[in-house]
């Protein structure tokens, strides 16, 4: 698939994405789908389709080597399933990667906050006078 | 744009209704001893209510006062599809098909209300009016339109939820299949 019908495609994902959370928005939960959420929701929704090839997969070769099977559609089929398979894990390691720059930056911006808090503390002394 | 979410409380012209189907509803009591004095002279029609294809054989009902509420109400909210979902229910009489229907209507509006389309969500809202005034006439309570107001609400948010996951879902898939960063 070329570029540019690929960047449309994603355009559409992301037009019914904000069409829904305007409606959330609308429904008062906006909060409640961030979009580490919705990353969330995808990387969910990868591991699924990755275990479902991967039991695809052990069905196909059980297949072969159970019943006997080597046509030439199962040995064309297993070889795409490689392939979504390695897209898959590529992906899910890319999310991984998201996440963790994700709650780094967090993380950083947490510490810096309770630097500053700890450096501006005021102290009051209360004398007899 | 920041919009309300349509509660009887809160919206003014439902308010509005609400007094007035309840000045109409008065105005009926007071008229209905008149109307059975006249009872002898007056010509009563019928309403017929037919089941699909006829099978059934189609059910006469005599047209009371309230009828004629009911029959505007029914007219106005009936779909085809819904009125022979609810045909084939033989166990519901007329009055309560038309307050099933108009029950559905309305959890559907409702629903619709929280649209991201402008024009869609505006004229839900209409007809939520609308269908809240007819409910008002046929009796039912404020609290019973509210109860299914807030029914509407929870269908949409698990709407919107399955529908994200769905995005999500076929957003995964297309990165699988085309090889896209969908990062």
């Amino acid at each position: 698939m070329s570029s540019k019908k690929i960047k449309a495609q994603m355009r559409v994902f992301q037009e019914l994405e904000n069409q829904l959370l305007i409606q959330a928005d609308k429904l008062g939960v906006k909060d409640d789908y961030n979009p580490i959420k919705i990353k969330e929701m995808e990387y969910d929704a990868l591991k699924n389709h990755l275990l479902s090839f991967y039991s695809e997969r052990s069905n196909i070769e059980y297949e072969m080597q159970v019943l006997g099977t080597d046509k030439k559609e199962v040995l064309i089929k297993l070889e795409k399933l490689e392939i979504y398979i390695k897209r898959a894990e590529r992906l899910l390691d890319m999310y991984k990667k998201y996440f963790g720059k994700v709650f780094k930056t967090q993380n950083e911006e947490k510490e810096k906050i309770e630097k500053f808090l700890t450096k501006s503390r005021i102290s009051v002394s209360v004398g007899e006078n | 744009m920041a919009y309300e979410a349509p509660t009887i409380a809160a919206n003014l012209s439902q308010d509005k209704m609400f007094s007035a189907q309840k000045a109409a509803y008065q105005k009926l009591k007071e008229e209905v001893p008149k109307e059975k004095q006249n009872e002898g002279t007056q010509q009563m029609s019928s309403l017929v209510w037919e089941t699909v294809e006829g099978k059934d054989g189609s059910k006469t009902y005599k047209v009371g006062m309230q009828d004629t509420v009911y029959l505007a109400a029914a007219s106005s909210a009936l779909a085809e599809d819904e009125v022979e979902s609810l045909s084939k229910n033989n166990n519901l009489r007329f009055r309560d098909k038309t307050l099933q229907v108009l029950k559905n209507k309305m959890v559907k509006l409702a629903m619709d209300t929280f649209s991201h389309n402008f024009f869609v969500a505006e004229l839900s809202k209409m007809g939520v009016g609308v269908i809240t005034f007819q409910m008002g006439l046929l009796g039912i309570s404020p609290a019973e339109i509210e109860k299914l107001m807030s029914k509407a609400r929870e269908e949409k948010n698990i709407a919107v939820k399955n529908g994200l996951a769905q995005v999500a879902s076929e957003k995964a898939l297309f990165g699988i299949v085309t090889g896209a960063k969908i990062v």
